[in-house]
């Protein structure tokens, strides 16, 4: 399961606001590129994303996000931390 | 002039009343890429401000401004239904994006306005009607519980042609059910960065 390859960085070509496909790239929060409205498409794409690639339909902005405590949709690299742990259970 | 009194207030952002004052930068907003979905509007300033000024009261349309008071967009709720109990949320647009990178304030904006819906006006459904192009919208709504509830053919006439509305609708319980939650949830996920 290669989640940057196979996920993120392609739902980052699909949303098209010009984000660095690197693992540091902050995706919310200081320093971000995106808005909120940037950000709940992004979310989207991605789940759509895990659905079609790995047949697993997961919910990101779900009690499992609440309960980290650091935000999952802070970087690039922690969005891929917080997808592994779900398509793994 | 103030189109209303009502000021929603939160953590990041507050929905502040529109007024006659905020005609120049809301012109500015309205006239630009990011609008490009709305209807169209006012041309100029004397014009937008005669529409602000004209706004009925089945209406309450906010500035969202960031705590430090600058404006970042807009958003409206109109065609308000005592009698039906339903609202439609429109106008929303952020003017301001790089104002708001990294900070949540259409989630927040949407929490509040969802809240004075449902919550002080007692209202028991919103709906909207959105360009079916519109994607990022349409996204938008459906991921905070609205539901597609149908298409209108060649509804809307916006960047030279005719094009179909795509209708989206919300009721309270379905509100207190995902929508809720959902805002919670993302809005506490992305303080804790």
């Amino acid at each position: 399961m290669n989640i940057l390859n196979e996920i993120i960085y392609p739902a980052i070509d699909e949303l098209g606001e010009g984000l660095p496909k690197s693992e540091d790239t902050i995706l919310f929060g200081e320093g971000a590129l995106l808005d909120s409205v940037g950000l709940v498409s992004f979310i989207v794409i991605v789940e759509r994303a895990i659905d079609e690639k790995y047949e697993k339909r997961v919910t990101l902005a779900s009690e499992k996000a609440f309960s980290r405590s650091q935000s999952p949709f802070r970087t690039v690299s922690s969005l891929a931390q917080y997808i592994e742990e779900l398509c793994s259970k | 002039m103030k189109t209303h009194e009502v000021v929603l207030k939160g953590d990041f952002i507050n929905l502040r009343p529109l007024a006659t004052d905020d005609a120049e930068i809301t012109l500015s907003w309205r006239l630009s890429e990011r609008a490009r979905y709305l209807n169209a509007g006012a041309q100029t300033v004397e014009a937008q401000e005669e529409w602000i000024s004209s706004r009925p009261s089945s209406e309450y349309n906010f500035i969202i401004e960031l705590k430090d008071k600058t404006p970042v967009g807009m958003l409206s709720l109109v065609d308000i239904s005592d009698i039906h109990r339903r609202a439609e949320p429109a106008r929303f647009l952020i003017g301001n994006k790089k104002a708001v990178c990294g900070i949540p304030a259409a989630i927040e904006a949407e929490k509040l306005l969802y809240e004075f819906a449902f919550d002080r006006l007692k209202l028991l459904r919103l709906y909207a009607t959105v360009a079916s192009n519109n994607v990022k919208v349409i996204t938008w709504n459906k991921f905070f519980g609205m539901k597609e509830e149908g298409r209108l053919r060649n509804h809307l006439f916006l960047d030279g042609r005719f094009m179909d509305s795509i209708f989206l609708g919300i009721l309270e319980p379905e509100y207190r059910a995902v929508t809720i939650p959902k805002l919670n949830v993302l809005l506490h996920s992305l303080i804790i960065s």
